[in-house]
């Protein structure tokens, strides 16, 4: 038994559809991300237009986030002063990269830039994230400490406009929150994703963040960014189907709330292990479609074009 | 989306046509609209068979009955990847200011074998003769257009827009004949024309047209007019269903897992 879709104009499963939010919910609570650039594209292979796809990974990114970062919250694994200045860069930075993504279309260099910029940037992050992580669990299993240790004299410490972190034990310049979150949000307006994969890294290795703070400081902000971009593309594409949302989001809350269990149960370098390799492979799959002859070579607008 | 549990909306629009005598007339021959119907786009809608009931006369024995159903046009596109630099990046792509959304051709035999192609599409029995392409593409070379042209219609035919049903015209005994067109739940609500027409020996003698809705209604109508008209109120209120349900799913199953 179907369920039609008023906006998107279509009929789905409402049980593939339930199953999907769950799948990528637990994604969401076992990493910290929102899980668009998984529910997005898997949403795209099932026949949902683009611009419901887009709108609806980010309505279901809030959703997964919220539930989770609720639970990050209560074992205090949340910097919220940090989350809050990485979600302002973020959310400038979303508006600067509409802007630039509406220039790049009127040029006609939009699709090219962005599928070439996906791969590098998915295939870099997850390179060094799973390089760092195999490193990592070797350092472990032959019994050393981990390495680093606390950064005292980078440049986060050096810039001006220092405020103190109490949760993540730091005192470093508001500048470089800010800008990773800038940063961040442009990528994400650009590529329709929420970023959390691309924060997590620069979490880590900008900013120091403590481990146990680095997955819930991520969520809150994804629920931030994930939050606006529901908003700003829904109310300026039109592509948001409640109905849709309501499936996805259903199947999601439950799912992040497992994932968050699952998540305690691993140590954070296999979290960042699993996670790299995920990234690895979408970037693959992505790479193949460049280069690969394409099965379809035609494609055409949304049946009804209503949006 | 097609499944097993697919529902097939039943007999949703009958219209009657009177087709006049084309023997003795034949142009001016009487014939007159029939009732119009609509399609109804509630929650399990998953498609729609239409149904053209009407009459045609039964000599001379070799008239063929046509019927045509068109749904709204719509501005579309279709694209045709390009390689550059040895890369899958870009698209060449062909606008087309209005397209039907649907395109349905229901006859007893073969298209071909009714009338040739350039009467065919005078009559705009073909989906391609009924592409209106954007000016901005009409520079394009004719040959690679009428290409593109052709992939859009044979894209919408595999996604069951576009149909082209030889079988789909039975004559039943007393002249009547019964059309039927298999709809999509893809298919776009709006105002659908049906077009009876009855040719022989490659010419059309009459025609018949009549109109039908496919509209939503109750939930899926609301909804639907509620994005339309306040997008900013409608994207709040799916920003409010994803917190408010995290919030929810939250506190339930901490309560679930601590008990």
């Amino acid at each position: 038994m179907d369920v039609y879709l008023p906006v998107a104009e279509m009929a789905v499963s409402p049980w593939l559809m339930i199953g999907l939010g769950f799948f990528v919910g637990a994604m969401s609570g076992v990493f910290g991300v929102g899980g668009g650039f998984l529910m997005t594209p898997l949403l795209m292979l099932l026949g949902i237009p683009a611009p419901t796809a887009v709108v609806a990974g980010a309505n279901v990114a809030a959703a997964a986030a919220t539930t989770s970062v609720l639970g990050h919250f209560e074992r205090r694994g949340v910097d919220l002063r940090m989350g809050l200045v990485v979600s302002i860069g973020g959310v400038v930075g979303v508006s600067v990269g509409a802007l630039l993504f509406a220039a790049m279309k009127a040029v006609g260099a939009d699709e090219g830039l962005v599928r070439v910029a996906y791969v590098g940037l998915l295939g870099f992050v997850g390179f060094s994230i799973t390089r760092e992580a195999w490193q990592a669990l070797a350092r472990t299993r032959r019994g050393e400490e981990p390495a680093g240790g606390r950064v005292r004299n980078d440049l986060a410490h050096r810039l001006p406009w220092k405020v103190r972190f109490p949760r993540s034990r730091l005192y470093i310049s508001v500048i470089p929150p800010l800008a990773i979150g800038f940063c961040v949000g442009v990528l994400s307006a650009i590529m329709g994703v929420g970023g959390g994969f691309l924060l997590i890294p620069l979490l880590i290795y900008v900013l120091h963040l403590p481990p146990s703070l680095v997955v819930g400081t991520s969520t809150f902000q994804v629920l931030v960014m994930a939050s606006t971009t529901t908003f700003l593309q829904g109310s300026a594409n039109g592509g948001l189907d409640l109905f849709l949302s309501g499936l996805l989001i259903g199947g999601a809350v439950v799912g992040a709330q497992i994932g968050i269990v699952i998540g305690r149960r691993m140590k954070g370098e296999q979290i960042r292990m699993v996670f790299g390799l995920l990234v690895l492979l979408v970037a693959l799959r992505l790479a193949a479609d460049l280069v690969l002859e394409p099965a379809l070579m035609f494609s055409a607008s949304p049946p009804g074009a209503g949006l | 989306m097609t499944g097993l549990f697919r529902i097939i909306l039943a007999v949703l629009a009958c219209a009657l046509a009177w087709v006049g005598a084309p023997a003795r007339a034949q142009n001016r021959g009487r014939s007159a609209a029939g009732i119009d119907e609509a399609v109804l786009v509630t929650s399990s809608f998953n498609g729609a068979r239409v149904t053209i009931f009407g009459t045609a006369p039964t000599s001379p024995s070799d008239l063929d009955v046509v019927v045509l159903v068109r749904g709204p046009d719509r501005p579309a596109w279709i694209g045709e990847r390009q390689r550059f630099f040895g890369l899958w990046l870009g698209q060449k792509r062909l606008r087309f200011d209005a397209a039907p959304t649907y395109f349905g051709v229901a006859s007893a035999k073969p298209l071909g074998q009714v009338a040739a192609p350039d009467t065919l599409a005078l009559y705009g029995l073909t989906p391609e003769s009924q592409l209106a392409v954007q000016a901005g593409d009409t520079g394009m070379e004719p040959e690679e257009r009428d290409r593109l042209m052709r992939e859009y219609a044979r894209l919408r035919a595999r996604e069951g827009l576009y149909v082209a049903d030889a079988a789909g015209v039975q004559r039943l005994p007393g002249g009547l004949f019964r059309a039927d067109l298999q709809m999509p739940d893809t298919t776009a609500p709006g105002l659908y024309t049906a077009k009876v027409m009855v040719f022989r020996n490659g010419r059309q003698l009459d025609s018949t047209l009549m109109t039908l809705v496919v509209s939503k209604i109750g939930l899926e109508r609301v909804l639907y007019r509620f994005a339309r008209n306040s997008p900013a109120l409608h994207a709040l209120l799916g920003v409010a269903l994803a917190l408010g349900a995290g919030f929810v799913a939250s506190r339930v199953l901490r309560r679930v897992s601590v008990t």
